[in-house]
């Protein structure tokens, strides 16, 4: 059943002749219409391993498959892409007509009219007919990008590759050209793949996501699976605004369950919802999203005793930001401030199974949770 | 309230001129030093082409008859047509020239191959001419292409049983035109070089993956960024070559019978062997005139104008 569109198996990518590696053993499997984010820290290897599915980097060693087709030395080209650069890259001494048609033009046997017929095609789906006798000097950023997004889509790639495509635009026009970009991808039955950093748009638009870091994917899943059950500290502190809060802990074995010790109070966790196989000691860290912390008036079970620094509202929400101990802080959701007062004692319950518990010196989550087991962990 | 409406009309039109002459004072030191070292020899020049000063050094005015000299001079028109095609000829040599290298080295050495240290070598020794002295420059090439045996291709040609060829006797031009292009593309292959590397390497990235082949890529994409380049160096080599005197003199002299005597030249000769300063100064004031003629032309045809960027701000 699996139709598998791009394979890439064991890829390492070295810019030095293998002094250091930028990419280590990657192995990343995208099926057909699938969307797929990378998604990491800056310089953390998106843009070379989007570079070596398109072809313009090779890979050090490791192969990649384009479906059956092993494509390690297919020339770009060749390899049925389109490609939106971070920057649009667009030809700046061409007009946008002449740079939607500049991949038709390096096609032999099409003529005028052909091409003219795609690119007032292509230039309908995105919007920009009434641009296309201007310099791309005289669009704006929007306007551009969508130039950029013809010339990817001109050709009916079957692949289409988006590197930062929205980086330089603003918070609104991102959202709009955001969905723009997932309505085509369905409606054209594309298999994409986009780079970003920034998690959000990377949990909007795609199907599955790979967190990166330091040139090794850490986990590559669903959004909701990400943002519930990632797979280490890094996943966790990097998927999530506002991001997870992280309390250091003690762990000790009480019966059936188990009981963490934490600067800011005492929480308790079943004893089955722990990997015990993965703790390396009795270190842990919880990592506890904001909304899942709530403001109760005494002290009652799996509470947290803090002190509130300040409050941002967040429309809707209010966002508490609070302390213990030294400076460490902790960031609580809320629909309500009233009873709390700045710079008090304030108490918060944690919701339980909302706890991940992650080993402190590995960095791995130790939850144990259902679905995970039934669907199976990748990479 | 009309009257401080009207202050603050005042205020404006200060605030106008002020901001008019605002460039002006930027530019000063520009005025004062072009002033010094142009226009004041451009001055002198022309008050000594009315003049006979000679050795002596001695300015006694002689109306228009340098110039008269000139006219009657039955040279003048061949060594000017001689100094136009010597002119165009090196200035499109050596520009299509240091484009071609400058596309093989940077594009398709560092860029398209990504072999960067064999580019870098490559337009490092290509460099060697413009930075070697004339002097020494001139003289290398004299030993290359002397008349005995003892020179390199005569000597070469010795060992492999061909008569030796009076080369600079035989083609002076030829020889003339090639030493001087070769330094000229030297010096600015650094400029088209660079111009290519400025070219945001997502451009070119971008037309590989569009299916772009490297002839296509150099001639749609980078050679328009090359416009900029390519007019200031034919603008310089055009002026430079007009002036052109140093190689000639240790080359040829002029010679075999005049045959490489451009305008330059012949105003060294006058001026600095013959000493007859009113008659060289006569005729420099004709090849700035020429130069600046084709220097127009230059500009005119590169279009220039359009070339320069608008400004960044209105403020
Ligand atoms: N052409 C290159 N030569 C040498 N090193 C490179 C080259 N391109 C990238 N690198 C290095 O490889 C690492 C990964 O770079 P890459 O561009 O893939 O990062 P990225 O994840 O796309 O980051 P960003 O979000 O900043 O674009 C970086 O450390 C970078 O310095
Ligand atoms: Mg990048």
């Amino acid at each position: 059943m699996s139709d598998m569109m791009i394979r890439m198996q064991n890829i390492s990518k070295s810019y030095d002749g293998e002094k250091t590696f930028v990419i280590r053993n990657l192995n990343l499997e995208i099926e057909r219409g699938e969307f797929v984010a990378l998604l990491g820290p800056s310089g953390c290897g998106k843009s070379t391993t989007l570079m070596m599915l398109c072809g313009l980097y090779r890979p050090t060693s490791g192969r990649i498959y384009f479906g059956d087709r092993l494509v390690n030395d297919v020339a770009p080209k060749n390899r049925n892409i389109g490609m939106v650069f971070q920057s649009y890259a667009l030809y700046p001494n061409l007009s946008v007509y002449e740079n939607i048609a500049f991949p038709l033009r390096q096609v032999k046997g099409v003529d005028k009219k052909t091409i003219d017929r795609k690119v007032r095609e292509v230039a309908e789906i995105v919007k920009i007919e009434a641009f296309l006798e201007r310099m791309p000097a005289q669009l704006s950023g929007g306007q551009q990008q969508r130039v950029a997004m013809s010339r990817a889509l001109v050709k009916k790639p079957e692949i289409l590759m988006l590197d930062e495509p929205m980086s330089n635009l603003d918070a609104r026009l991102k959202l709009e050209i955001r969905d723009e970009i997932k309505k085509l991808q369905g409606e054209l039955g594309l298999t994409a793949i986009i780079v970003t950093h920034d998690q959000e748009e990377a949990m909007a638009i795609s199907g599955k996501i790979a967190v990166m870091e330091k040139g090794v994917i850490q986990q590559y899943a669903k959004p909701d699976e990400l943002y519930e059950h990632p797979k280490n500290l890094f996943v966790a502190s990097f998927i999530g605004t506002p991001p997870m809060n992280f309390i250091d802990g003690i762990l000790e074995r009480q019966g059936e369950e188990y009981v963490c010790r934490t600067p800011c109070g005492t929480l308790r966790i079943p004893a089955q919802s722990i990997l015990e196989q993965g703790l390396k000691g009795s270190k842990v860290v919880l990592g506890i999203r904001p909304h899942n912390l709530h403001l109760v008036g005494g002290d009652t079970e799996n509470c947290l005793g803090l002190r509130l620094d300040y409050v941002e509202h967040l429309g809707k929400d209010l966002l508490l930001k609070c302390h213990y101990g030294e400076e460490e802080g902790v960031r609580v959701l809320s629909g309500l401030s009233a009873g709390v007062h700045l710079r008090e004692a304030v108490t918060v319950q944690v919701d339980s199974g909302s706890i991940n518990v992650f080993d402190k010196e590995s960095g791995e989550n130790v939850t144990r949770f259902e679905e995970v087991t039934s669907h199976g962990t990748e990479g | 309230m009309k009257h401080s409406r009207q202050g603050k009309k005042d205020k404006t039109d200060g605030d106008d001129l002020r901001r008019k002459l605002f460039p002006y004072k930027m530019l000063s030191p520009f005025f004062v030093l072009t002033g010094i070292f142009v226009a004041v020899p451009i001055i002198l020049m022309i008050a000594i082409s009315f003049s006979s000063m000679g050795l002596d050094l001695q300015w006694e005015f002689a109306g228009w008859s340098n110039y008269k000299r000139v006219l009657a001079d039955s040279s003048i028109p061949i060594i000017t047509l001689r100094t136009v095609l010597f002119v165009v000829i090196c200035t499109v040599l050596s520009v299509l020239g240091s484009i071609f290298i400058a596309l093989m080295t940077t594009y398709y050495l560092d860029i398209a191959y990504k072999r960067e240290n064999a580019g870098l070598l490559f337009r490092i020794i290509w460099l060697i001419p413009s930075l070697t002295p004339s002097v020494v420059y001139v003289f290398i090439w004299r030993f290359v292409f002397g008349s005995n045996t003892q020179a390199l291709i005569n000597g070469v040609l010795d060992k492999l049983g061909i008569a030796p060829v009076t080369w600079l006797a035989n083609y002076p031009m030829q020889i003339l035109i090639f030493i001087c292009c070769l330094s000229s593309a030297s010096g600015s292959v650094i400029l088209f070089a660079s111009a290519i590397r400025q070219i945001p390497d997502n451009i070119i990235q971008a037309a590989r993956v569009d299916g772009a082949s490297n002839f296509y890529i150099m001639r749609k994409i980078i050679m328009p960024y090359l416009r900029w380049p390519i007019t200031q160096k034919t603008l310089w080599s055009v002026l430079s070559f007009f002036c052109t005197y140093e190689i000639i003199m240790l080359l040829t002299a002029g010679g075999p019978g005049g045959k490489t005597t451009t305008f330059a030249y012949y105003i060294y000769k006058n001026a600095f062997e013959l000493h007859k300063f009113g008659l060289g100064s006569a005729l420099s004031v004709l090849l700035v005139a020429m130069s600046a003629l084709i220097g127009l032309v230059v500009l005119r045809v590169t279009k220039v104008e359009k070339q320069l960027y608008p400004p960044r701000m209105d403020w």
